[in-house]
């Protein structure tokens, strides 16, 4: 086992700074194509991290790094809130009726 | 349980080094108006960033020499993958500061290439099909969205739109080293365990919440013989802490909300001259 931790450390430090680049984007995005960036930030380092989960600690269920990904995701919710909606060109309809 | 523990002070040193590197690289961006100044943030990243970089690779070779001879893995294939790892982190590190949408884009996805080539190379082939199989089902979609909006949205436009506030940077970083604490904590008391019971699982229910709190030993244990007074201190101390940090994680997305909402962007200052 220790072999195998030797081997998937950078594995490790990958997701952990994923999941950190994720909620820090999540939270900081000023527009939604970033917020989505951050998305994909954060299922990366799910993936990664249960990887890595998987091969150095076989007989340790997931358990508790599980429970974290709904709240990380969550909280990035809190994201797209920060966003501000594009301001309409015209409050009238293209034939001028309102 | 383990010889080596997975989160320690190299863990904390290279987050927060790629985290002071985000925050100084940010800052070279946005104070491009001011040439010299914006030199010496963008020199100050990178170094920080090559540090952070350097103590991955330090943490791997110096967990490969712990090792017995007959015990230590192939030096190519440890070595190529925390060389695709180091690329997948300063590429991720370009997503989360790029000056445009565009470029965040092209970094996520070399982020997510990384990720799949340093899973092959693991020969943790099940899970980088899945990558792959996400990154290219979500590029159809981001594909589909774009040409679907490409007449009535200008989002693509290369606008330069800066990132703040730089504090919700350090309590992700909080958050991730809580993550990772609570996970060694559960490594560490995993073998006072006596029985595994298949409710238990690594993914989220309905109870997962109050299940966590329980097995993190984050709650007081008076049922679990094997639990000593250390331990249920430790496990005190950890609840105050976990709680604390979710307070102001909570208080400064709160005020991040609030300024960001009352605050003028940066086109609406620019416009205004």
């Amino acid at each position: 086992m220790q072999a195998e931790l030797s081997i998937w450390r950078p594995l490790w430090d990958f997701a952990a700074l994923l999941f950190v680049l994720g909620m820090a984007s999540a939270l900081t995005s000023r527009d939604r194509a970033s917020w989505w960036v951050s998305q994909g930030l954060l299922l990366l380092s799910v993936v990664v991290g249960f990887a890595a989960t998987g091969a150095t600690h076989p007989g340790v269920d997931l358990f508790s790094l599980g429970i974290w990904v709904p709240i990380a995701w969550a909280l990035s919710l809190l994201g797209p809130f920060r966003i501000p909606k594009p301001s309409p060109v015209s409050p009238t309809n293209h034939d001028g009726s309102l | 349980m383990m010889g080596e523990p997975l989160f320690d002070g190299v863990s904390a040193a290279i987050v927060l080094f790629g985290l002071i590197s985000v925050l100084a690289l940010r800052a070279s961006v946005v104070d491009a108006e001011i040439i010299q100044r914006a030199r010496k943030f963008d020199l100050a990243g990178h170094v920080l960033l090559g540090i952070a970089v350097s103590l991955l690779l330090f943490r791997w070779i110096d967990a490969v020499t712990d090792l017995s001879l007959e015990a230590r893995p192939s030096f190519w294939r440890s070595g190529s993958l925390s060389t695709t790892c180091g690329i997948g982190l300063i590429a991720a590190l370009k997503a989360v500061i790029a000056g445009t949408i565009a470029r965040r884009v092209q970094y996520f996805v070399i982020t997510a290439v990384s990720a799949v080539i340093s899973l092959a190379i693991a020969s943790a082939w099940d899970w980088a099909l899945l990558v792959l199989a996400m990154l290219c089902s979500g590029l159809a979609v981001a594909q589909w969205c774009t040409t679907r909006n490409r007449i009535s949205d200008d989002s693509l436009d290369d606008v330069e739109s800066p990132r703040e506030p730089v504090l919700v940077l350090g309590i992700s970083a909080m958050v991730v080293l809580l993550l990772l604490g609570t996970w060694e904590h559960v490594i560490t008391n995993e073998a006072q365990r006596k029985t595994r019971s298949s409710r238990y699982s690594a993914w989220p229910r309905a109870t997962a919440l109050r299940n966590a709190w329980e097995r993190t030993g984050w709650s007081a244990r008076t049922a679990d013989d094997n639990s000593t007074q250390q331990v249920e201190d430790v496990a005190a101390r950890e609840q105050w802490i976990a709680l604390g940090l979710g307070s102001l994680l909570l208080v400064v997305a709160a005020t991040a909300c609030f300024r960001t909402r009352h605050a003028p962007t940066t086109l609406e200052t620019d416009h205004a001259g």
